[in-house]
């Protein structure tokens, strides 16, 4: 196949796959902007306990006393208006119990989504979200056997409402940002998964999210804990129609990693290109634990996002692989942090970006090794590749070292794709634009190898048709 | 190691924090009652800025900025994002009414 | 504290702009030197204190450095005593309030080098805020508006002296405030080095140093800050480097209890050059801000950083290191490592090196470790019979070879006993 009509069958199938939008069928719908009034009237939708509507107006003071963040990109953030956003929609009256119940245009939505129907019945349990809410929940056998919990954040605090008011705010208190706050007073569907003791769930769990309201901002809330000794793989892929107006999302996600247990969250993210991406991700590993952030970022205007893992426990471990792909006019404000808190924790964290267009990626990250972390390590590694003259990367690190016994390394390269590499590829007979494509897959592969493959898939095409606007 | 006076016993509110400067050392002095009053660096381990005029609840003051938590009676970091503990310092009182408070020397 | 000095005059509470014009009549200046003072003054008081957010400020209080009283005007102090000549070594005095005291060899002229007190000199006052102008930043305002002891340092076109010079810059008022400009013709060399001494509990010094390097110039120029204990201040230090210009600069930072040093190179003409080799030993409870910038604003611009910082005790030492690569600046390169030895379990550093590239034809890369002395060296040198204490002293001066490397030959025995007296204060000698 010719590359152009490759290219364009790609975007073709992209628009048919993305770039739609159903009417709204909101039944519930609080009013434009932020007040006690609108957090009480959520609350008060979701029939939720006491503890939980006190912390929502507790985080709503918080977020109204926080400036906006006085780094990262001013002139984005500066411009939101928290006024003209609606922060909750109810898609449905009814939690959809089985797939038969689920109404038909949010079927439709899952077509588009290209969720295959074999995938539907095999996976193991789809937390899908329309709007605000989970409409759509199925548990595999299998996890019920297991005593493993995947639910709805909603369905959670509802069926395990001690185990949530334990854990919950306890990694991320509203107080941390602005827009952990935000969330804090606001949030609405996200996922709760529990992990027993010794428990090991083979499949990843899955949830899809998506935007389909115009300038509906979108606050998840994810609480994962892994109990002792315990294994579990969750995956979240995003995809968002194309909208006028800036949509913002504003997720949480906190995961608890106990003694011994080992937690990986992927994230595959695809935001159209007006959408703000503001997100608070944060783990705690405990003694011997494993924590592993799989992130790609692509789309959205501007995206802020830096998986953390506070490395509490003994020889704890953290991981953050990383791709960001800033096409033009973008801003990928991403990165890593690493709290080293006790003796013998290691970290790894490999950070790759590409920048096309005007696009802009930037990188920000922070190692800290408190006094008293002794014998940990940790590694950084950042790698930026810069398709156009016009694209920018910016590289942020910081480390904050209190303790003598450490051994801390960071590195960070920035370069034009090789025209050496380029040009063996067209002595080849390879086009231009195969051969520049070749090139940002083979930088990417290091990420792309950790995906499964429906995702490694996925993330290739649209690597394709982002690269498509500066190579074409 | 030595003994320094640092404010008046009739001058502390139980409840209410205080924040003192004794040459390069911030410390900030703790009442929890009448009779109990602890100090600890003015520092949050988190961040390393002041942690100020901030809450106390018991035994346990929150940092204004981000709402990490110690508890002062032993430095220990209780709520994220803190997670290292702060340094205490030995407090007394006496008989002629000033609390002092014990620091290292140089 | 402003009360314990000695040199004060005039009590009277005046505004900050009759005492900028009060110190401007004491001082002689001619009036474009008296306009860029008020202009600088008005630039002061619109700006606010550095936000401590900001990641520049994040490990300095902008306060424990600025002077408490810097409108306060310096009344001339007594003469310095005899001076000796260090052979091969010309010798400038910086003394707040003081016209600058020159100590040249005949020669100096010969060579092409000419030496005048910054406010005397046309050129000097046309330059003057140019690399580092009033807007630069809080600290910068201050010292354009007061600085109160200045030379202005030019070579003259394809002359090199083969003399050192040596400018001394002394601490010794409350608001010492230096500043100094040096001009390389096309085709010039000059090798110098500012020293930062004396000082002492209560007094903070501001001090401007512009450098400017004309086509195929080379400037090699070390900073040098062996303050005494309890002293503060801020530095800055940039050099303007044209087209086939290279700057050779080292910094080498020793003493005072708060130090901040902001330093770096404008790559301003093709085919500039910039190398900095820094180093930073900290001890007690001193404090070290080091910031460095290599602006690459042409095509085939070249900057290399080395930055090392050892520290013992409590102390704690920052480092903000930036390369930025501009739009039109393809084809550069750009390499930076920062290196940390941390010597006690009580001291702290951060650092933090960027890079903001804004073109995609250029090689740029940086690198930045920490972690205490290779535990296998020391044993080796242990098992040769070598105390602790001395193997400890001779690691951490392999450690700063590449920046002592960089001291001219006539005054590398005197930086070497420097670091050494400051190495033993640590309590590592």
């Amino acid at each position: 196949m010719e590359t152009a009509d490759h290219f364009s069958s790609l975007q073709d199938e992209y628009r048919e796959k993305y770039g739609f939008s159903y009417p709204e069928q909101s039944t519930a719908k609080t009013p434009k902007g932020l007040n006690h009034a609108i957090v009480a009237q959520i609350a008060e939708h979701k029939n939720e306990i006491q503890w939980m509507r006190e912390f929502r107006h507790a985080a709503l003071d918080t977020f109204l006393s926080k400036p906006i963040p006085k780094w990262g990109n001013q002139e984005i953030l500066q411009s939101i208006n928290f006024d003209d956003i609606h922060y909750y929609i109810k898609p449905t009256d009814e939690q959809g119990r089985s797939w038969a119940e689920v109404p038909q245009n949010i079927k439709e939505t899952f077509e588009k989504l290209g969720i295959p129907e074999a995938e539907r019945k095999f996976l193991a349990g789809v937390s899908a979200q329309y709007d605000s809410e989970v409409v759509y929940h199925s548990m595999k056998k299998k996890l019920e056997q297991q005593g493993v919990v995947f639910l709805g954040m909603d369905d959670g605090l509802r069926e395990y409402p001690e185990l949530v008011k334990q854990h919950f705010g306890t990694v991320i208190p509203p107080t941390d940002n602005k827009f952990a706050a935000l969330n804090s007073a606001v949030w609405s569907g996200g996922s709760f998964v529990y992990v027993p003791p010794n428990t090991e769930v083979t499949v990843p769990l899955q949830a899809y999210f998506r935007i389909n309201s115009k300038d509906m901002g979108q606050f998840e809330r994810t609480l994962i804990i892994a109990d002792e000794g315990s294994k579990v793989h969750y995956i979240e892929g995003c995809t968002a129609p194309i909208y006028a107006t800036d949509s913002l999302h504003s997720a949480v996600v906190e995961l608890i990693a106990m003694k011994g247990a080992t937690i990986r969250y992927t994230t595959i993210q695809n935001w159209s290109t007006n959408v703000l991406n503001l997100v608070t991700k944060r783990a705690v590993a405990h003694e011997d634990a494993v924590v592993e952030w799989v992130d790609g970022n692509l789309g959205s205007k501007l995206t802020m996002k830096y998986p953390c893992v506070y490395l509490v426990g003994e020889r704890a471990h953290g991981e953050v692989l990383s791709v960001a792909l800033a096409g033009n006019g973008q801003h990928q404000d991403t990165g890593a942090k690493m709290i080293h808190a006790a003796p013998n924790t290691t970290s790894r964290i490999i950070s790759k970006s590409i920048s096309t267009g005007k696009g802009r990626a930037s990188y920000r990250g922070l190692v800290k090794a408190h006094r008293g972390a002794v014998g940990c390590k940790t590694h950084v590694e950042c790698d930026a590749l810069l398709i156009d003259e016009t694209s920018r990367s910016d590289t942020y690190p910081t480390m904050e070292i209190d303790e003598r016994q450490v051994q801390v390394e960071h590195e960070a390269r920035v370069s034009k794709l090789a025209d050496d590499q380029l040009f063996y590829l067209q002595s080849r007979g390879i086009g231009l634009e195969q051969a520049k494509l070749m090139v940002v897959n083979g930088f990417i592969e290091p990420f792309v190898r950790e995906l499964p493959m429906e995702y490694a898939v996925e993330l290739n095409r649209l690597v394709a048709l982002e690269m498509e606007g500066s190579v074409g | 190691m030595s003994w320094i006076p640092v404010v008046r016993i009739e001058e502390l509110k139980p409840g209410s924090v205080r924040s003192v400067e004794l040459g390069d050392e911030r410390i900030l002095v703790c009442p929890i009652s009448a009779d109990q009053v602890y100090a600890v660096e003015n520092c949050c381990s988190h961040d390393g800025g002041v942690l100020g005029e901030g809450r106390i609840d018991g035994t346990v003051v929150e940092c204004p900025r981000h709402g990490g938590r110690f508890d002062v009676t032993d430095g220990r970091a209780v709520r994220m994002p803190a997670v290292a503990s702060i340094a205490t310092f030995a407090t007394r009182l006496t008989e002629s009414g000033w609390l002092e408070i014990d620091i290292e020397d140089d | 504290m402003a009360s314990s000095a000695t040199r004060l005059t005039d009590p009277r509470p005046l505004p900050p702009r009759e005492r900028v014009i009060q110190l401007a009549r004491i001082t002689g200046d001619h009036l474009p030197l008296v306009q860029k003072r008020l202009e600088a003054l008005d630039a002061y008081l619109e700006t606010p204190l550095p936000d401590r957010v900001k990641h520049l400020w994040r490990y300095s209080d902008p306060l424990v450095l600025l002077p408490q009283h810097p409108f306060v005007v310096p009344q001339p102090g007594p003469e310095l005593g005899t001076i000796n000549r260090t052979p091969g070594i010309d010798d400038v005095f910086l003394v707040p309030g003081m016209r600058p005291v020159i100590v040249s060899s005949d020669s100096g002229a010969d060579e092409g080098m000419t030496i005048t007190p910054l406010n005397e000199s046309d050129e000097g006052i046309e330059r003057l805020g140019r690399a580092v102008p009033a807007q630069h930043g809080l600290f910068e305002a201050l010292n354009a508006s007061i600085w109160s002891c200045g030379v202005m340092i030019n070579v003259a076109k394809n002359r090199s002296p083969s003399r050192v010079l040596r400018i001394t810059h002394l601490a010794s008022l409350p608001t010492t405030g230096t500043r100094v400009v040096i001009n390389l013709e096309p085709g010039a060399a000059l090798k110098v080095i500012e020293v930062h001494d004396s000082g002492g509990a209560g007094i903070s010094v501001l001090s401007v140093s512009e450098q400017f390097v004309g086509r195929n110039a080379e400037l090699s120029h070390l900073l040098i800050q062996t303050w005494d204990k309890g002293t503060a201040g801020h530095v800055t230090s940039r050099a303007v480097v044209e087209a086939d210009g290279r700057l050779n600069a080292s910094l080498i930072s020793l003493g005072g209890a708060h130090y901040k040093a902001d330093v770096g190179a404008v790559l301003d003409g093709v085919n500039a050059i910039s190398h900095i080799t820094g180093m930073g030993l900290c001890h007690g409870r001193q404090a070290m801000d080091h910031h460095t910038f290599h602006d690459h604003r042409h095509p085939h611009t070249e900057s290399e950083l080395e930055f090392k910082v050892a520290l013992t005790g409590r102390a704690k030492s920052a480092y903000t290191g930036l390369i930025r690569i501009g739009e039109t600046a393809e084809k550069s390169e750009a390499y930076q490592e920062c290196r940390n030895l941390l010597l006690s379990s009580r001291a702290q550093t951060e650092t933090i090196p960027e890079l903001e590239i804004l073109t995609n034809d250029v090689r740029c890369s940086h690198g930045a470790t920490s972690g205490p002395l290779d535990p296998e060296q020391l044993f080796y040198l242990k098992s040769r019979g070598i105390s602790q204490a001395e193997a400890i002293a001779l690691m951490v001066r392999g450690f700063f070879e590449n920046a002592i490397i960089r001291v001219p030959r006539q005054l590398r025995p005197n930086v070497e006993s420097t670091i050494d007296h400051h190495l033993s204060r640590g309590g590592l000698k």
